[in-house]
């Protein structure tokens, strides 16, 4: 018992995985190689001072669910906020066949966990610099609802990685477009919606944009326990997500 | 002598186009070629066994050449078939403008005006040669014609659609393709690097 004490408090984040408890659940999703995995690292990774590029080094495909832990703050709220992320593949099942390693085994083997029936955010990932990346969201952002992930107050996040990597191939105004289209497909399947309908551009090499995001998450899970538990947030003026987000109706 | 030796030749290579294509399933014609080969074969080998007093062929010399000529001629037509369509798979074929519209709009959904889609409105470089290689729509499907799909791809989802064109031109090595970006307004966005076809 002692040792394994001892072992926990070596492992300092496997630790703190175990013993506190998420504020809310991550869940990122799209194409192979868009950069899910790396984006969960980064945020890991990712301080105040700097990014630990090597974090982002030596990923594979992802072939099971990957857990990670982030720890970060909201502007408003009085404790941590500790953001569960659920790292899915981004291979698909093809006519059904028994793959494994694919999204689809993956959530059947999953889909108990109580943390996967009530995600806060999911994350609509896509590569800037391949557009196709952006118009397959539409099968993911349709298993996503097919699969129970979005809830009411589930935020949806539309992130383009790969910052760093120019020429873009998707431009502003088509992320726009596609923010409507989830938008509309949203409203009309999830009855009484209440989320956020969103989008970031981050890159998980350079480190840009990781602490908005983290910011960003760290609100919408707050905002999505506000809207769960129908509650005023206490946070008043001083948090950003009164201000400009959906739970400004409370 | 030298003509049996040019059809043991021929047979041989026919074999090898055989194995390349039996993966495919594509080798029945040219079974068909081995075939007429091994025909010419056996006549001019009965020819000359005969010329060398060796075998005795009880068919008029007359009658043999005019089967060789009927076989050489069906070999000829069999021939320029397949490499028809070989070429046709390769390099498409020549459609009017109004035609390569239709499969455009068959495949797509929609097409430009019939003048922008023939005017040569765009222009890239070819990554390979650095050529710089103007294009319409027609040429595009022209050169896809048998496999528009192959030529045309439409990658569309999240309300928003674009296309991506390969057009073809004679390249230093060949043939080579361009993968060239277009947005739902049929405007040019981005082109990739040229690829052997």
């Amino acid at each position: 018992m002692m040792a394994t004490n001892i072992a926990l408090m070596e492992n300092r984040d496997l630790y703190r995985g175990i013993m506190m408890p998420a504020t809310g659940s991550v869940f990122p999703i799209g194409d192979g190689g868009v950069g899910k995995t790396a984006l969960a690292k980064a945020m890991v990774a990712h301080t105040n001072e700097a990014i630990k590029l090597e974090c982002v080094d030596g990923i594979k495909k992802t072939v099971n669910m990957e857990f990670e832990f982030v720890s970060t703050t909201c502007a408003g709220a009085d404790e941590a906020i500790c953001i569960q992320m659920y790292v899915p593949p981004g291979q698909r099942s093809v006519d059904q066949a028994e793959q494994i390693g694919t999204f689809e085994k993956i959530m059947d083997t999953y889909s108990f966990m109580p943390n996967m029936q009530s995600i806060s955010v999911i994350l609509l990932t896509y590569k800037l610099s391949e557009f196709r990346t952006l118009t397959a969201l539409e099968s993911w952002l349709m298993t996503a609802m097919m699969h129970g992930l979005i809830k009411p107050y589930t935020s949806v996040l539309l992130v383009g990685t790969h910052l760093d990597i120019t020429p873009f191939d998707v431009k502003p105004e088509q992320v726009q477009q596609a923010l409507d289209f989830v938008r509309s497909k949203v409203e009309e399947n999830i009855s009484n919606y209440r989320g956020c309908i969103e989008q970031t551009y981050v890159s998980n090499v350079t480190g840009t944009g990781i602490s908005e995001l983290k910011r960003d998450l760290a609100e919408l899970i707050c905002m999505a326990q506000h809207i769960k538990s129908g509650t005023k947030p206490n946070c008043d003026d001083a948090c950003a997500m009164c201000m400009d987000r959906r739970c400004k109706d409370f | 002598m030298a003509g049996i030796v040019g059809l043991l030749v021929g047979i041989g290579f026919t074999l090898k186009t055989i194995g390349v294509l039996r993966p495919l399933g594509l080798q029945r014609r040219y079974w068909i070629l081995v075939g007429f080969l091994s025909f010419f074969f056996l006549m001019y080998l009965s020819q000359l066994l005969s010329l060398l007093n060796i075998v005795f062929i009880p068919i008029n010399p007359t009658t043999l050449v005019s089967l060789v000529y009927l076989g050489g001629a069906i070999y000829v037509v069999l021939v320029s078939f397949i490499s028809l369509g070989l070429w046709r798979n390769v390099v498409g074929t020549p459609l009017s403008n109004e035609k390569a519209r239709e499969l455009f709009i068959k495949y797509v959904g929609n097409a430009p005006s019939l003048e922008r889609f023939s005017s040569k409105e765009y222009s890239v470089n070819c990554s390979f040669c650095g050529e710089n290689i103007n294009f319409s729509l027609v040429d595009v499907v022209s050169s896809h014609a048998d496999n528009i799909e192959r030529g045309v791809e439409i990658q569309e989802g999240m309300g928003l659609k674009m296309l991506v064109v390969y057009p073809r031109h004679v390249c230093k090595d060949g043939l080579r393709e361009i993968p060239v970006k277009l947005d739902d307004g049929y405007k040019y966005r981005s082109h990739g690097e040229s690829r052997p076809v």
